[in-house]
């Protein structure tokens, strides 16, 4: 890692004021993003290894302009002295459309003046690629050595420094920072029966990712072998406790995609109706944003150049507030949230989540284990689909482990989805655990598309939910 | 840049083979709200991804080393040859068991119709179309067009030197229903390589009669198991899922204890499936390693005729490897959709999401929208979930002879799961 401000994109600033200030003349909005994403997966397992880009690499700007009736923006790899006219071209081009189809009423984005550089390094000790494989052969041959009915093992890091510059006419801002996401995967067999366990977190130094990545890998192993006498459950409706990063997965799509305000323009949103009304069990309270907590999705500006904020959306029960990208803001006449973000920079800008969680409460998870007379605790998170108009939700756990009477039965279901009506899933929840969690170890996509990486979690909630 | 690429690997001392995947891409988009144009965007763009290889031996074993860097702008002489050596001792610690690249033949382009509009036109049209069939309370709320051109170059040290140049328009339609009740939606994703009108507007037209169809929907009666009918994107997320593992990587990794040979449909009483892998058009003539792509049997009358996937992983299980093959092709079924409906049945229309474990032998999801045939009449149902047993699914599996074609599939647009259960 280098620990600095992209080099490239400090090289290139001088030509995109210059740019901006030709762009000026001509519209009354204008503003670069620009992009150095680097980094490396370093992936081993039983048989192979690997060293790739991060799926998160990338370099090259957006050039958006508003033209007195819509936003239009032009993606490209290379802003040079050379090209400058011909990037010009291809705007004017696209902000002179001609359209059959009617424009939205949009106003202008208005900005403050802002100057400002952050930065935020990788923490403790830095690893050579031979010592990063080294170290993850390690863990994978002690694995397979541990048990007969591991058939293989992967470990992987990946690690990512970021850079990022939105310039316009009032704003100038840089950020640097830094992420590890380490990953395991662990697959056994017993005759016919294969099984796997998985893990993944995410965090702002290697050397801890490293540490931390080991216990991963034997907690994968052991639920992988225990995943082996797991049966699948029998639809119904169930007491469970959700761990934290189901109770993540819960937030995330039970409300999170629901308050994300581009989809309020577009009148997508149930819960536009439900503001400073009932929700939720009184017992919750949710936020979302980039400085909410520190995971993942901790940036200090969104990709409209709006600095990092903590919103509360959820509390005590009740709908406070929903997250913002710029445009949808401003349509909406709010303040923008800081939750504008692209997948890369060859894509447009939507409200996203970021940092999503419950707030923790004040109950004792062996409190919450007892009050079950048949349920099972929910963990590991699989995957999940949103609904924000209409309200369904489907939330995949790997596993659940059976509770009777107040006690683990040793019995374990697999796979739990899980789904049903979001209100009355959240209304549900009956104990909130003094617990927290945030795990930043996933991407999250609006519909099926447009990947961004993001964090979520909280404390161990009860609650009664649909399994089938 | 390519130039500058090929040289500087050439002359790197350190690597011993290179491989480079240019990608140019031309994309279009407009995005419409409430059925009024909100953005437009356009996304020039030339990345390269650069593969360096190098062959060493260790106690008498051979390696083939690799690794791999991105570059979405031109670097100086001295940046890239530095880049090139970072990579080379990157590849130098990698023990990966040792394998040859592709060879190149003569170099060769592909290349798709263009639409033949100016996209920004087109995506006017296409808007037009879609809109046109909307009416005040049924309509799209949202709309994202995507015109896409992308050329996908590879060349290698081994004399690999090929061009593919393929369009695609991608929607993504948000139709909408506002009733006196209540307000719906549903989601969808389509992709077209050819710009048929008619085939738009019937696209159009299905959307907004499903959502309406969502409006009326009730909640559905006592049922504990009924027969499943599923279509297009389900159909194709399940026989993906059923030769996921049969690719050379995954054989390699022991992700699944069958082999050649072995039967994935046990005690049949439905019909055979004959699943097949093939590039994505005539255009689509090589994989990212230079491998020449033609279609591949996987699956024959149940039982597994070939693995599929990378110049690597081929190698390494000695076989020819097929390449990446972008399309799966399933053999149409023997009885028609009318049939299928006979007997009380649910067809679904829409789900979160279809949830597939093949290891648990696992099927479910939950319902957005169905239509629910009780032997007489048909109701729209929704808010209930679906799962089942894959296993007795394939056993008593019923394909329609209708087929369709989307991105990425090709054959029955229909398929009958017996038995399954509804919570």
């Amino acid at each position: 890692m280098t620990n600095k401000f992209s080099r490239y994109l400090r090289s290139k600033k001088k030509l995109i004021r210059a740019l901006i200030d030709q762009l000026g003349t001509r519209y009354s909005y204008v503003s670069v993003l620009g992009t150095d994403v680097s980094g490396t997966t370093i992936v081993v397992d039983k048989s192979t290894a690997n060293v790739v880009p991060s799926g998160l690499s990338e370099a090259g700007f957006v050039i958006k302009v508003f033209n007195g009736q819509i936003y239009s923006e032009l993606s490209t790899n290379e802003i040079t002295k050379k090209n400058i006219p011909i990037l010009i071209s291809e705007i004017n081009r696209l902000a002179a459309h001609k359209s059959t189809i009617a424009p939205v009423k949009v106003k202008v984005l208005n900005e403050e003046p802002l100057t400002k550089r952050f930065v935020r390094k990788n923490k403790g000790q830095s690893y050579t690629v031979e010592e990063i494989i080294s170290i993850l052969k390690g863990y994978v041959m002690r694995t397979l050595m541990s048990s007969e009915l591991a058939v293989n093992v992967r470990a992987s890091i990946e690690t990512t420094e970021v850079s990022k510059m939105y310039m316009s006419k009032q704003k100038d801002l840089e950020q640097y920072y830094t992420w590890a996401n380490p990953r395991c995967y662990v697959l056994v067999r017993r005759g016919d029966n294969t099984k796997y366990g998985y893990d993944g977190f995410g965090i702002n130094s290697i050397e801890k990712a490293l540490e931390d990545l080991l216990p991963a890998i034997d907690k994968s192993l052991k639920t992988a072998i225990e995943l082996l006498d797991s049966v699948i459950p029998t639809p119904g409706y169930y007491d469970v406790i959700t761990a934290p990063s189901i109770t993540g997965l819960i937030a995330h799509e039970a409300f999170g995609h629901g308050v994300e305000m581009d989809m309020f323009v577009r009148d997508r949103a149930r819960s536009q109706a439900y503001f400073n009304k009932s929700v939720a069990s009184p017992l919750i309270t949710m936020h979302d944003g980039a400085d909410a907590t520190f995971s993942v999705a901790s940036y200090f500006f969104d990709d409209d150049g709006v600095l990092a904020q903590d919103t509360k959306i959820i509390d005590n029960g009740i709908l406070v507030s929903g997250i913002s990208d710029a445009l949808s803001a401003l349509q909406l006449g709010k303040a923008p949230t800081g939750n504008g973000r692209r997948e890369s920079y060859k894509r447009k800008s939507y409200t996203r989540m970021t940092n999503t969680f419950f707030s923790p409460g004040i109950a004792k998870l062996s409190d919450m284990i007892k009050s079950i007379k048949h349920g099972y605790l929910l963990a590991q998170t699989n995957n999940g689909m949103e609904d924000p108009k209409n309200w369904g939700i489907q939330c995949t756990a790997q596993y659940g482990r059976e509770i009777l009477d107040g006690q683990f039965t040793g019995k374990i279901i697999a796979p739990v989805v899980m789904s049903g009506y979001v209100i009355d899933l959240l209304n549900s929840i009956s104990a909130v655990s003094r617990d927290f969690e945030v795990i930043g170890s996933g991407s999250c996509g609006k519909g099926y598309k447009e990947w961004v990486r993001v964090s979520d979690g909280g404390p161990y909630l009860k609650a009664k939910v649909k399994i089938g | 840049m390519i130039k500058q690429l090929c040289k500087a690997l050439s002359a790197a001392k350190s690597i011993t083979d290179w491989l480079i995947n240019e990608t140019t891409t031309h994309s279009t988009q407009a995005f419409y709200v409430m059925q009024k144009l909100e953005t437009t965007r356009l996304a020039d763009t030339r990345e390269y991804s650069v593969t360096v290889y190098k062959e060493f031996s260790d106690k008498g074993v051979a390696y083939t080393g690799s690794s791999s860097f991105v570059l979405s702008h031109k670097l100086s002489n001295a940046d890239l040859n530095k880049k090139i050596e970072e990579a080379a001792f990157a590849a130098s610690l990698i023990k990966n068991k040792r394998f040859d690249l592709v060879p190149g033949t003569a170099k060769r382009t592909w290349k798709e119709k263009p639409f033949g509009s100016e996209p920004l036109v087109l995506l006017d049209k296409i808007a037009g179309v879609f809109f046109k069939e909307a009416k005040e309370n049924l309509r799209f709320n949202s709309l994202e067009l995507f015109h896409t051109t992308s050329t996908i170059r590879v060349v290698s040290s081994k004399g690999v030197d090929y061009k593919k140049t393929m369009h695609r328009v991608n929607i993504e339609a948000i139709p909408s229903y506002d009733g006196a009740d209540d307000k719906v939606e549903l989601y969808r994703y389509l992709t077209y390589s050819k710009i048929d009108f008619d085939v738009l507007r019937a696209d159009a037209k299905a959307a907004l009669s499903d959502v309406t169809n969502r409006y009326a929907a009730k909640a559905i009666k006592e049922i504990a198991k009924i027969d499943v009918i599923l279509r297009d994107e389900d159909v194709k997320s399940l026989f993906e899922s059923l030769i996921e593992d049969y690719s050379y990587d995954s054989v390699y990794r022991k992700n699944t204890d069958k082999v050649i040979g072995d039967a994935i449909q046990k005690d049949v009483t439905g019909e055979y499936l004959d699943i097949n892998l093939k590039p994505s058009s005539k255009a689509d003539g090589f994989d990212r390693d230079g491998v020449l792509l033609s279609p591949t049997n996987i699956i024959e009358k149940g039982v597994i005729t070939n693995y599929y996937g990378s110049n690597q992983y081929a190698q390494y299980l000695g076989l020819k490897p097929s390449g990446l093959l972008a399309t799966i092709a399933v053999g149409k079924g023997k009885t028609s959709y009318e049939r299928m409906k006979k007997k009380p049945h649910l067809e679904i229309i829409a789900l979160s999401g279809i949830q597939i474990d093949m290891y648990s032998h696992y099927i479910g999801g939950e319902v957005r929208l169905a239509i629910y045939f009780d032997g007489k009449d048909s109701h729209p149902v929704s808010g209930f979930s679906f799962s089942g047993n894959i296993e007795k699914c394939l056993s008593a599996l019923v394909m329609s002879k209708e087929t369709t074609a989307l991105q990425g599939y090709e054959g029955p647009k229909y398929i009958l799961l017996k038995n399954m259960e509804i919570l």
